[in-house]
Parts: structure tokens; sequence; C-alpha cells
């Protein structure tokens, strides 16, 4: 009961609050709204109004707060503008939800001040939870910002490398510039420097370096084509059946009948028989059958 | 007749390759075939359908379609280019490229002047056909979506292009695109998969019918631009479609492996209005089925399970015979295998390498000797060993190879012969001599090239102009099915001609007569010597041969003699293996089936009751899908067998057919 005359009190506030048409004061009393409806979830609560910043906030699922936001979604832009009628029709709706339900107490006073401080402290917390939560998805973009270059970074080759690729095509110029000079030693000297250079430095791991006007591009539109084909005939949702089976049907039906093709044929069922052995070897072990 | 030891060899994995597209050509009658692997086969229709050429492929090939223009033959792949084969040498003129991506069809149009291909950029690019090659005309209107499948009108007016959910027809004046068809998705979980227009054809009535990724075949009048009728054909795709020449039938390849006859028919007798109407069915693959062909008397189709099936539409036959008969031709109709009698060695051809295994090995098992991988991207074309097995030849489309081989014990040594005549750049048969001494290589140009084997190399002898060799005598046989003797280098005489070309032939070592068997099951033999056919032969031809060996649908590929006895003749085709006696009396060939096959029966009667029950052909038919069959020289007989299920067990996958009770 308490609780409820409390909430009375403050409501009755919020309409004093209101009924000075600020666009701050509206705010804060949505901000208000929100906490109360985060602490306490009753069934007797003030409609929600649909503000600007209202999607960060939570939504408690309270089937009162939709039912009544429809209808103040028309009253909202009344309500902005002070509409007096609005209000005392709101009045008049909390007072005969109320007088329903509690006693005859006259409501508590709670002074303006407090209340005041009360809210904008309210209000305060409500900017720094923004801004904290502003701060942690800033701080997770980063990250993965930071992330992607890695993996960037990674799929590239060193910078060693490149450094290497750069340098070389360099040196044989130089080697053809000095060639023309017929300087023997030093073509020799260079020679040597670039194939030590090449010797020290190979690719790591298996790689190799093609060109690609090697490899032409229509292998790979030969290849697309021909993948094409197979996923048509034989790709997902395509209704087909191992060549086992088939030949087992044959013999199932046909004029000499026998065993399935796998029994019969080794070649044939030997990844089967491979799978049912690991199979019954994990239910032994399992079951523990055979006392260890 | 005796018995033999015989060696049972089921170690050569020939694994044949998917038929990816047919075409036909009425003038000669000839049907080329197209597989995934590049190699172009080329059928005879009036001779029972025997393999007269092959145009062995090649790593990394991708022929999506075939096209004749006149006796030209083109076709084209996924790598983007467009060849044109020389028949005559079989191998590949020249490729060109199109410039416009992987081309998934090629055709041709009635009047034989252009050719036009769909490309994956979506252009349909024509090219004029002029004498010695083709030429690029020009682009047609470039559309949003790659290009499937491509179809002329008779007229040569109009083309229509089947595409990704939508057929476009084009005229080919202007280039522009009149008409623009949509194709609806399927049903259920296809709908958000775009709808494929596998394959398109043309009527010259204004008709288009084509066959999609949903299962349907569409009839449309490209006039209005409507659809009059569609069919639900399959669950799964329809993957071709083939017309007639008179466009009153049309067969209907699907991914089921079931072929759809449709026939232009009334639906009410004697009444004028005709339409198309889903009459037969042919089951006879297991696979998806890609190429179809509607010949007039038969429905010709191929696919992934890489049988070549003949289906003969009765109701265009009148009598029973040759033409009358289902066809699976599964084998090549050529040797793979070759044996060196006196060493006991057996020489194994596969597409991109050689294997050498020993026979007859102290241990009894067989072991593999060699692996001989070629470098280059072409396929083997042919390979030989000698008879005494101290020499290997194989060749490729664009180079001969000759190594000398050493085995004794257990160890192997090949050296490669580098320094080998230039004339030996390429052959189409190789043969060595029975004593090993020579080595006949046929190649270009209808010529044959002898060269002199000894220790130190090769060397070039001489050429010949218009294939088996004996020790004095050479026999080769060209495409017009003239057979010439050769004796001592110097030609000798002709055989007169057959009507049907020779499956396998050979000259016996002892009477130097030539024994031939034909692609009809005729059987003659002539002698060289003489000049003229032999009596038995003569005999033979007088009295007829027997309906059940007439009946045989897959020729026979190999004729070899016995050693021990001059009149034994030894001779296999995919079923049977068989041994004529020449010495027993020919004209008392009885008719049922049990008596022609009357070797068991045989066993259990006495010696007395045999005489007078057996004839000249004793058949066996234990050993099934046979490569091979080989009389070696200690008498024990070599069987080369490569089961179907073996085959069929290394293909793609088949679509899963729900059948009742299982």
């Amino acid at each position: 009961m308490s609780t409820v005359r409390q909430k009375t009190e403050e409501q009755s506030q919020q309409g004093q609050e209101k009924s000075s048409a600020d666009q701050a004061g509206l705010i804060m009393c949505e901000y208000e709204r929100s906490e109360q409806r985060t602490a306490e979830s009753t069934a007797e609560s003030p409609p929600t109004l649909i503000g600007p910043d209202m999607d960060s906030m939570e939504r408690p699922a309270n089937p009162i707060h939709h039912i009544l936001k429809h209808k103040t979604t028309s009253n909202m832009a009344k309500l902005q503008r002070g509409d007096p009628q609005l209000k005392s029709e709101k009045q008049v709706k909390f007072g005969r939800e109320i007088s329903e339900s509690s006693e005859d107490e006259g409501p508590e006073e709670v002074a303006f001040e407090e209340s005041k401080s009360v809210a904008l402290k309210s209000a305060e917390e409500a900017l720094r939870a923004r801004r904290r939560e502003k701060e942690l998805l800033k701080e997770k973009r980063r990250k993965k910002q930071l992330f992607f270059q890695e993996q960037k970074k990674k799929s590239l080759l060193s910078e060693a490398l490149l450094e290497e690729f750069d340098t070389v095509p360099q040196k044989k110029k130089k080697l053809s510039v000095e060639k023309e000079e017929s300087k023997n030693e030093e073509k020799e000297e260079n020679m040597q420097e670039i194939k030590s250079q090449k010797a020290s430095r190979s690719l790591q791991g298996n790689c190799s370096v093609m060109r690609v006007k090697d490899k032409a591009a229509d292998e790979s539109l030969q290849q697309s084509a021909m993948d094409f084909i197979r996923s048509r005939l034989y790709g997902p949702g395509k209704d087909r059946t191992t060549n086992a089976e088939l030949l087992s049907l044959e013999k199932k039906r046909g004029a000499n009948q026998g065993a399935a093709v796998q029994f019969v044929n080794k070649k044939l069922g030997a990844e089967q028989k491979a799978k049912a052995e690991k199979c019954n070897k994990r239910f032994i072990r399992k079951q523990k059958l055979i006392p260890s | 007749m005796g018995e033999f030891n015989v060696h049972r060899v089921r170690f050569f994995d020939y694994m044949p390759s998917a038929i990816r597209a047919l075409a036909f050509q009425p003038q000669r009658e000839r049907i080329a075939v197209a597989r995934t692997d590049g190699t172009v086969e080329i059928f005879n229709r009036a001779d029972c359908f025997f393999q007269e050429k092959v145009i062995p492929g090649r790593q990394q090939a991708a022929t999506e379609a075939l096209a004749w223009v006149g006796d030209r033959l083109f076709s084209a792949g996924l790598n983007g280019e467009i060849i044109e084969y020389d028949l005559d040498n079989n191998k590949t003129k020249y490729t060109i490229d199109a410039y416009g991506g992987p081309i998934w069809s090629i055709t041709s149009n009635k009047q034989g002047t252009h050719l036009a291909v769909g490309c994956e950029d979506g252009t349909v690019k024509l090219f004029e056909v002029h004498e010695d090659r083709i030429q690029f005309e020009r682009n047609l209107a470039k559309q949003k979506g790659r290009i499937i499948s491509l179809s002329w009108h008779p007229s040569g007016s109009k083309i229509v292009a089947g595409m990704m959910d939508v057929i476009h027809i084009f005229d080919t004046e202007t280039g522009q695109s009149v008409q623009r068809l949509l194709v609806d998705r399927g049903v259920g979980t296809s709908r958000s998969q775009e709808c494929v227009v596998w394959s398109v054809v043309y009527l010259s009535d204004g008709t288009i019918i084509s066959g999609d990724s949903a299962g349907k075949v569409k009839m449309w009048d490209s006039r209005t631009g409507t659809l009059i009728k569609s069919h639900q054909v399959t669950k799964w795709d329809v993957l071709t479609l083939s017309v007639s020449q008179d466009e009153t039938s049309l067969a209907v390849g699907t991914s089921e492996g079931h072929v759809v006859q449709f026939q232009f028919l009334s639906m009410v007798l004697g009444q004028e209005d005709k339409e198309w109407v889903r009459t037969r069915t042919f089951k006879n693959h297991t696979h998806d089925v890609r190429a179809v062909l509607e010949v007039n008397t038969a429905i010709v189709s191929g696919g992934m399970d890489t049988q070549f099936v003949v289906r003969p539409l009765l109701d265009k036959i009148d009598e029973r015979g040759q033409a009358s008969a289902l066809r699976n031709i599964q084998f090549p109709h050529r040797r793979l295998v070759s044996c060196a009698r006196k060493a006991g060695l057996l020489l194994f051809q596969y597409p991109g390498h050689l294997e050498l295994w020993s026979v007859l090995t102290v241990k009894r098992k067989p072991e593999k000797l060699l692996h001989l991988k070629i470098k280059g991207e072409e396929h083997i074309c042919c390979s030989a060993v000698s008879p005494c097995g101290g020499w290997i030849a194989y060749s490729t489309v664009a180079s001969f190879r000759l190594y000398r081989l050493h085995c004794e014990n257990n160890n192997v040594s090949i050296i490669k012969v580098s320094k080998l005549p230039k004339v030996l750049s390429s052959a189409n048969q190789i043969c060595f001599s029975s004593d090993s001494s020579h080595l006949f290589v046929a190649s270009t140009c209808s010529s044959v090239h002898v060269a002199i084997l000894n220790q130190s190399g090769c060397k070039f002898v001489c050429t010949l102009k218009p294939k088996s060799g004996e020790r004095f005598y050479l026999v080769g046989n060209d495409m017009q099915r003239v057979i010439y003797c050769f004796r001592m280098f110097q030609p000798h005489c002709t055989v007169p001609v057959h009507s049907s070309g020779v499956s396998a032939m050979a000259i016996h070592p002892t009477t130097n007569n030539l024994f031939m068997v034909h692609a009809d099951q005729q059987l003659t033999e002539y002698s060289v010597e003489k000049k003229q056919y032999t009596d038995w032969s003569r005999q033979v031809q007088r009295h007829g041969l027997h309906s059940l060996w007439l009946e045989r649908d897959t020729p026979v590929t190999n004729v070899t003699f016995n050693p021990k006895n001059p009149a034994h003749i030894v001779l296999h085709d995919m079923y049977m293996f068989c041994i004529i006696d020449q010495t027993l009396v020919i004209t008392r060939l009885p008719n049922t089936r049990s008596q022609f096959y009357n070797q068991l029966t045989l066993r259990s009667m006495p010696e007395k009751e045999r005489k007078k029950h057996s004839h000249a052909f004793k058949m066996c038919k234990i050993f099934k899908e046979l490569l091979f069959v080989e009389l070696m020289e200690d008498q024990s007989l070599v069987v080369v067998e490569r089961p179907l299920m073996d085959i069929t067990a290394q293909l793609p996958a088949p679509v899963r057919q729900k059948k009742f009770a299982t």
C-alpha cells in the first residue's frame, strides 16, 4: 500500500512538473517513469510515453504498458503542448484506478526539494549510464577494427619478403647497366650477392611464385562451369543413392537373387565394414562387456 | 579338343568414360559419340553399329556438344574451344577459341553454311563455315545468363536458345531477341533454384519443345510466345531431347535413366488435328542419360553409365535381323590388351599409362612388372608388345615411343630407344612381326612404315602404301575396307571388298591363310599365296552360318591360332569364346540352341556318340565380359575379364528410385 501511495504522490508531482511544459522536465519525467518501471513492475503504472530516447532504455514486458502506449501516442502531442484537458483525463483515470485498490488514507507528503534532487540524480545517473554504454560500444568497435587489421596483416606476405621482391629487380637492373660497362668482377659479385640473397631468404612453407597469365583464366571458368553442372545434377537436394544400393536392389529383385553387394564384394563393403567394426568396439568398451 | 589351363585375369581395371554427346550424319549413316574425357568415336549404323574410328582424348578435356556440317565434325567444350576433327587421320585438325568462356552447345543450320555456339557469357556466336576452316562472323544480342542449349529453325532464319529460367528466340538477320518465353520453376524445394532449360528443339511449323530441370517437357508456340502443352515426364531433370528427321517422333532422355518417346499423333483415329502424345518408355540405362538421338528406325542413347544403347523402334522395321536387335555396346571394338606369347607377358593399355604383367610366373601368381606413365596430356592411341617380350611400343596422337625391355629373373629394366626415324611420329596401329625382327607402324595418309629392330635400335626400312604381320606377308586394311597384302615389302594382292567392315583378322603361321571376321559375324578365309578364297571359306558361305552365331550382338575382337594344332582358330567376343575346328564338317550344323552350345552335353556322352553330334563351332560361355583371350605356347589359356559390376561400382551416383517391395 505504501508503495502505491508513494507512486501516486510522485505521479501527482509529475503532473505538476508536466504543467511547466518544459522539454527537459518532460524528459526527466520519462526517465523517472522508466526507473519506476524497472524498480517495481506492478499492474498500476503510468502509461508509457514514447520519446526520442526511449529506445535505448529497457522496456520490461508489461501488458498494460502496451495498451496504454497505444492510447497515449495520440495524447503525446497533446501532452507536449500541455493540454489541460488530457491531464485532467489522466488524473481522473489514475484516481479511479487508485481508489479501487487503495484504502482511505491521504497521500504522503514529500518535499519538493527532495523529489527534485532525486529526479536530478536519476537523470544524471541515466546520462552517465548512457555515456558508459557508448564508450563500451566504442571499445568493442575499436577492438574489432584492430583484430581485422591483424588478420589482414597475417594474410599478406611479410614485409621482409616484400622488400626482397622490391630490391631484387632493382639489383637486376643495376646488373644490366653494369654489364654494359662490362665489368666482369662486379657482375660476378652482384650475381653472387643475388644468389646468396635468394638462397638465404627462401619462401616460408610450401609456397611457389607463379605469374597470373601462366594459369589462364579459362581454367577457372571451366572449373566453375563443371562445378555448376555437378551442383545441378549431384548437388544438395538431389535425391541420389549409391551404386552399391543400385546393384543390391538388382540382386534382390533380379533373376539370380542374392545378398547385397556389400557383403559379397569385399571392396565395396570395405568402408562400411570398417565403420561397423569401430562402432562395435566403442559399444563394447562403453558397455564394459569384456571385463578388462 | 583337349583341356586347357586357364589363367583368369581380372586385374585389368578398364574404366570407360561417360557419354556426353551424340550426333548423327544421315548421308553416310554415321553416329559420332563424344565422351567426357574428350574421346570421339564414330559408329557405322549401317554396319551393325560397328565402331569404326576412335579419336583419343586428352586430360583436362570437357567436351559438351558435337555437330556435323556435311562430312566434317565439330565439337565444343567447356574450355571455350571449337575443335574440328580430321576423320581421315584420326586426330584433331585445329582448334579455335570462341572467346566467350565455356561453350555449352554447338549446332549447325540445315543449309550447312553456319555454326552457332552458345557461350557462358550469354552470347550466341555465329561462325561461317569455309572450305578449310571456320571464321567468326558476329554475335547475336548478348543476354544475361548462360546459354545452355541451342536449336536452329530448319529455314535458318531463327535460333532458339535455352537459358536459365527463360527461352529466347533470336532472329539471325538482325541478331535481336524477338521472343522471350518464361519457364516456370518446379514445385517444392526446386522453386528456390533457377530452372535450367537443358535442351531445346525448333520444329519447322514453329513449335519449340524444351526440356528443363523441373522434369517437364514443354511445347511452345513461337509465333505467339505461349505455352501449348506441358508434360511432367520425371521427378528429376530432363537432360536431352532429339527429334526425328520427319518431325513425328521425339526422344527424351532423363536423369532417371529412362528414355521417353513422344509421337505426333491425332488422339482420335482418322482426325486431322495432331498433338504430341507420350507413347513409350525405355528403361535401358541405370544412370543419367545425357545424350539421345532419334535416328528413324531406332533410338540411340548414352549417358553416365558409359553404355551406348541402340533401341530399335519395332513399328518401323519389317523383318527380324540385325537391325531389330537391342544393342548395348559396353566395350570398345578393338583390342586394349596385347600379349607376348613366348614370354607370357600381357600389356594393358590405359588412357594415361601402360601396365605390363607377367602371367606365367614360377609362383603361379601374376605379378606386375612395369607401370609406364606417358608424359604429356594426350591419351594413348595404340600400343603393342613384341611376341618375344623384348620390345614395347606405344603411340599418342603427337608422339611415338619405343622401348627395349629386359627381364631376367626378378629384374626388369627398360631402355627408351631415343633415335627413332623421323617418319614414325604417330601411329594408328602398331604391329610386330612374329619373330620380333620388324616393326610395322600404320600412320597417317594410309601409309605403313616398316622398320628393322636390332640390338642398337630401330632403323627405318621403307614405307608401304595401301596390319597384321607375318614373316613375309603384311596385311593392312584402310577405311574403304580394301585389304592389301604385301609380300616381302612389295604389293602382292588385294582382298575383294566385303560389305561389312572387318572386326578382327589374322594370318595363319603355317598355311598363310588370312582369316577374317566381319562386323556382321561373317567368316571368310583368303589364301594369300593363291590369291583367292579357300575352299573352307566357300563352303561356309554356301552353307551359311548358324542363326545363333549370326544373332550375336557383340563383334569378335581377336583371332588367334593354336600353335600345336593348325586347324584350330580361337576367337572371342564379349560373352563367349569359341574354337573353330576346320577339319570338322560345317554342313552338319544343328538348329536348336541346346545343340549349338553343346559342349557340356558332349562331355557326358561316350566317345562314339560324340563324333556324331559334334560340329565345328565349340563355344564356351563360362567366362563373361571378356576383353581378351589368347592361347599361350604351353597350351594354357589366358582370359582377361572385366566384370561389369566392377565398372558400375565406380560410376557416379544414380538417382534413388523407389521400387515396390524394396
